[in-house]
């Protein structure tokens, strides 16, 4: 057809071959820019498919994790039968998973749940997507521990805030977010804390037969939460502020 | 009849860079199927559907179907040159969504609809001689370069523009009206103005203000009937005509205000301030229109529809108003979700938010919250919107996406001059992303050692009490050779305590001790230094408590273009310490928003000061000082007001300051030249005016005038240029004095790090 | 010296319910008129199936509800605690 160039095949192979080594010397932005000569020279060698996947993982590899994202939805837009299009998702996939880990700040200490969960979101459905498109993965196992993770981390985010409403009198709003950690992630760790909260907002928003269900699901589900410790029920001081220590740490710590 | 067979087996030959699947998802037909010849023409549409291909065509070999199919070139490149009014990456983004960038496939139509559709903007734009041609190359593997050569030609300008009907107001009133101006109508200094400059956009824009302007005076039934635009031999020069029927004016026979108001039946009527017979105004009646939607916002109706409609009676001339307002239901906010913040907390957002969960959609808390989020400083943009939920009319979420700005202000020195020195300092209002203002610095070196550290928590409980700590060591061993004229080393601390009086308004209080020592040169400190020393001596402790009210609407820190912000603060060193004087200090400013791009700012400080009890003055190193930026650009900085009277014939007297300050200036924000992000920068014209005054000359002074003497005040004008950086704000000023005396130190440029706002 | 009172923004929490509306309320009622009536509850619950939680709440009087109980789908009780805020 047309497309037989008559330029030595070596040198498409020459481009493939210098980015292979040095994505093996992990050496990321120079194999990205031998990737993209590549792409822009012979947008139709035989080497063009297998680039496009070397390039978005040089992109992830080298944490430029949005343009890992386009690279990826370009490759699955351009050959959505590609034997290889799984790769794609699974780039993409770990792509959002770690733009939600950039929440955890230069040092990477703080808890991702503290900030905009935006990102982690679209993570997990993203992940989800693709445990469901091809279940017999290898990637299986990694895909599945970063959604343990993600779960996890969003249940917390919907704490936090039903924290902070808890802490400013608003009990619906607390009761609610607290209610979106029961319904929508059963079985985390924060799940025990947001029954705590909806116990405590029942009361103070006078159902009791709200507080009863409530009650009961959490001698169930966490009889060992904290607030069995002396036996029964014992409703949380609300972290009681030691006003000494809230005033020298300037309200930093309680 | 062509026969039917059954396809045993697809062959697709040419493909280079579509793949397999997109084409054979194409197809209707699949291996296994009984198909007959003559619907080969179907096949080969739905392959040229898919717009890849340069041609398609299609063979039979016994049961077998071969495709053989040759793809459009790939585009290697599109550059245009000639376009001013398109900047290149608008024209970039129009072909990118069209699909013609690079390493897409080149399509012909797609390409000339696309320089049809550039020429029509242009024509509309008031350029007709416009032309817009292309350029293909084709290269080597099937690619293509394309090059866009445009010539956009003059614009046409409006030489005679006249309305024609007009008997009730005169030409040149209906001229104040409409934008379009008659070139020799454009003000001589408006030369960069396009007001001249005919495009359709501009005249239906003026056909609504001439319509806008005739309904506000109750000429209901005015029209324009018909424009004519007529363009000169040259397409330079356009002559337009507006035919116009002005009608009579009507006034109003009633007002009905119709639909279901609920419980807020009286609120609503209340706000009809339409009277019955009175001339008919459709600005008043739109005004009354806003204010109900406003009511209804404020109780929970963030969807109501109020429309005016209007039923003349041209025989009486007069017209029943009839305002209809469709309340809907009540709306509740479900969620608040805020995004964008990857380095700041959600509560620290949450927190300034007046609109919660779970609660009636009130509009003014939404503008509210929004405002304060914008005078948090820690972001470029701050932005608030309503998402309805699918099946609930009565639910929505609120979207609050921010953006963060870097603006944590550190810098980092160290090295080896003539002696060993480090400094450091950091200064960031989003600390750790709590939203806690934390700044120190650290600066060493052989005879200096200066530390302090300062952490303000704005929310030390939860409705906004604040508690702040400054601690400050600052000692250096001075001797003769700094050229200093006085210095004082410190070590000191500050409590601060403060809380909101209302949504706007927050006071403080402080309490804080220092021992301060006083250094004096004996060439450079002047006659009034040393007659304080030798009656309070050289060292001091202080027992100082502040008292600050403030008041703030601005709509952002450094770059604020609406809203005011009046502060006061008073200083009083008290009894207990070994000096007592007090010094209170009111800075104010107002933003007049004109347009986007466009704000003025007027802007004062003032400050006086005077001791009490032991002091009958306030101690020359607490003095007001004026001149430099942040104050009278065009003058060195702290270079005005009162001299001080030197000890050493030799040395010629420095500004030492007074105890009365009096600053204030006008600026005009302007928008950036040639900044592509207009939010890393903010430009100014400015007026600055402003001295210092004293009320105790020293007996030996004769230059020295007591009191406030207003011709004393220095003016400039000039341009500033602030730059916000990731590090700090930099701010470049032109400032060009007015009224400079001979002995004023002016400095026309000055350059200035990390400017207060 | 005398500190002057800080300032606390108003809360806002729950629904707005109006004298009209109560009085439509009555017994058999199904799910789908109440919620014409009285929209979306605020506070859901752990129960919806069986109960509707109507709150309100001022500044000054706190929270209060009108609860609704549900028998196979239809409205079988109505409760209002006394200082519900009906405006």
């Amino acid at each position: 057809c047309a497309n037989l160039n008559n330029k030595p095949l070596d040198t498409e192979e020459a481009y493939y071959q210098s980015a292979r080594n040095y994505l093996a010397k992990s050496n990321n932005t120079m194999a990205i820019e031998k990737l993209k000569e590549l792409q822009e020279k012979y947008p139709f060698g035989q080497y063009a498919r297998a680039s496009s996947l070397d390039l978005m993982y040089a992109y992830y590899q080298s944490g430029d994790y949005s343009t890992a994202l386009i690279e990826a939805d370009r490759f699955t837009r351009l050959n959505p039968d590609h034997p290889d299009v799984d790769y794609a998702a699974f780039i993409r996939a770990l792509s959002y998973f770690e733009l939600y880990m950039e929440n955890r700040g230069y040092f990477k200490r703080t808890d991702p749940s503290m900030r905009s969960p935006a990102q982690g979101q679209k993570a997990f459905t993203a992940l989800d997507n693709f445990l469901r498109q091809y279940p017999g993965s290898e990637h299986r196992e990694e895909i599945l521990s970063a959604m343990v993770v993600l779960k996890d981390s969003l249940a917390r985010h919907e704490l936090i805030a039903a924290d902070y409403y808890v802490r400013k009198g608003a009990w619906i709003a607390a009761a609610e977010r607290a209610r979106a950690i029961v319904d929508h992630y059963p079985g985390v760790s924060s799940a025990g804390d947001a029954l705590v909260i909806l116990i405590e907002a029942y009361d103070k928003l006078d159902q009791p037969a709200d507080h009863e269900i409530a009650m009961s699901r959490l001698q169930q589900q966490f009889p060992e939460h904290s607030v069995f410790a002396s036996g029964e029920y014992v409703s949380p001081k609300w972290r009681e502020d030691r006003w000494w220590v809230k005033f020298f740490t300037l309200g930093l710590a309680s | 009849a062509a026969e039917s067979f059954v396809v045993d087996k697809i062959d697709v030959q040419g493909l280079q860079r579509v793949s397999l699947g997109n084409v054979l998802s194409k197809l209707s037909i699949q291996e296994g199927d009984t198909v007959d010849e003559n619907s080969a023409s179907s096949w080969i549409h739905d392959i040229y559907s898919l717009g890849y291909f340069y041609s398609v065509d299609v063979s039979r070999e016994d049961d077998a179907l071969i495709f053989v199919l040759v793809e459009r070139p790939a585009i290697e490149n599109i550059d245009f040159d000639g376009n001013s009014s398109f900047p290149d990456d608008t024209l970039q983004r129009i072909f990118d969504d069209v699909g013609l960038s690079k390493g897409e496939i080149f399509s012909q139509s797609l390409l000339e609809n696309i320089q049809l559709e550039m020429e029509r903007q242009y024509g509309s734009m008031g350029r007709y001689n416009a032309r817009v041609d292309a350029e293909i190359t084709p290269l080597t593997r099937n690619r293509v370069d394309i090059e866009l050569k445009i010539t956009e030609g003059p614009v046409a300008k409006v030489k005679y523009l006249e309305f024609v009907g007009n008997n009730v107001f005169t030409d040149i009133e209906l001229y104040d009206v409409v934008d379009i101006k008659k070139t020799d109508d454009v003000a001589w200094w408006a030369f960069l103005s396009s007001k001249d400059k005919y495009s359709s956009a501009a005249l239906i824009g003026d056909v609504q203000r001439l319509e806008d302007f005739y309904f506000d005076r109750g000429y209901l039934d005015f029209k324009v009937d018909s424009q004519q635009v007529s363009i000169s031999e040259n397409k330079e020069d356009i002559t337009l005509a507006l035919n116009v029927t002005e009608g009579e004016p009507y006034d109003v026979a009633g007002v009905e205000i119709v639909g279901d108001l609920k419980h807020l039946t009286a609120d609503i009527e209340a706000l009809n301030t339409i009277k019955v017979g009175e001339r008919y105004s459709q600005s008043d009646v739109q005004s009354v229109v806003s204010s109900i939607n406003k009511l209804a916002g404020e109780n929970g109706y963030a969807f109501a529809r109020v429309k005016d409609f209007q039923k003349t009676d041209p025989d009486t001339l007069t017209v029943q108003v009839i305002i209809q307002v469709q309340l809907g239901v009540p709306v509740y906010v479900n969620r608040i979700v805020i995004q964008g913040n990857s380095a700041t907390n959600d509560e620290v957002i949450r927190r300034e938010l007046r609109q919660h969960e779970r609660a009636l959609l009130i509009n003014s808390k939404l503008d509210l919250s929004k405002r304060r989020l914008q005078r948090l400083g820690y972001f470029s943009s701050v932005d608030i919107k309503t998402q309805r939920i699918t099946g609930r009319d009565d639910l929505v979420d609120l979207v609050v996406s921010v953006q963060e700005a870097k603006n944590s202000q550190i810098s980092l020195s160290g090295g080896y001059s003539d002696g060993f020195f480090a400094a450091f300092s950091l200064s960031q209002n989003n600390f750790l992303g709590r939203g806690l203002d934390f700044s120190t610095s650290v600066s060493v070196d052989d005879d200096t050692q200066n530390y302090s550290i300062g952490i303000e928590n704005p929310y030390f409980t939860l409705d906004g009490v604040s508690l702040g700590l400054d601690l400050y060591y600052e000692y250096t061993d001075y001797d003769d050779d700094d050229d200093a004229t006085y210095a004082t080393n410190a070590l000191g601390a500050l409590v601060t305590l403060g809380y909101p009086l209302s949504e706007n308004q927050r006071v403080s209080f402080g309490l804080g001790a220092s021992y301060e020592e006083l250094w004096l040169d004996d060439e450079y400190s002047s006659q009034e230094m040393y007659d304080f020393a030798d009656e309070y001596g050289y060292d001091y402790t202080i027992i100082r408590s502040k008292f600050g009210w403030s008041y703030n609407t601005l709509n952002g820190t450094i770059k604020a273009t609406d809203g005011s912000s009046i502060s006061a603060n008073l200083e009083v060193a008290m009894p207990l310490g070994d000096l007592e004087y007090y010094k209170l200090q009111v800075a104010a400013q107002r933003y007049f928003p004109i347009n986007d791009d466009f704000s003025f700012r007027l802007h004062t400080d003032l400050g006086y000061g005077d001791g009490y009890g032991s002091n009958d003055t306030l101690p020359f190193f607490k003095n007001f000082y004026s001149g430099g930026s942040g104050s009278v650009r065009g003058f060195e900085s702290n270079s005005l007001g009162p001299l001080g009277t030197s000890i050493d014939d030799d040395i010629d007297a420095s500004a030492i300051g007074g105890n009365i300050q009096i600053e204030y200036g006008a600026e005009l924000l302007v928008p950036t030249p040639f900044a592509k992000d207009q939010s890393a920068f903010r430009t100014s014209l400015f007026l600055d005016a402003g001295n210092v005054f004293t009320e105790n000359c020293s007996d030996d002074s004769d230059t020295c005038v007591e009191g406030v003497d207003l011709s004393e005040i220095r003016y400039s004008v000039g341009a500033d240029l602030t730059w916000i950086t990731a590090f700090a704000p930099l701010s470049f000023s032109l400032g060009f004095p007015l009224n400079a005396e001979d002995d004023d130190d002016t400095q026309v440029f000055s350059f200035s790090l990390g400017v207060s706002f | 010296c005398g500190l002057l009172k800080p300032y606390e923004a108003e809360l806002g929490q729950g629904n707005s319910v109006k004298s009209d509306q109560l009085e439509q309320i009555e017994i058999g009622l199904t799910k789908e008129q109440v919620a014409f009536i009285l929209g979306t509850p605020m506070l859901s619950g752990l129960d919806p199936e069986h109960r509707w939680i109507y709150t309100t709440f001022s500044e000054d009087n706190g929270y209060a509800s009108l609860v609704i109980e549900f028998a196979d789908g239809l409205v079988s009780n109505i409760n209002t605690s006394d200082n519900l805020i009906v405006e």
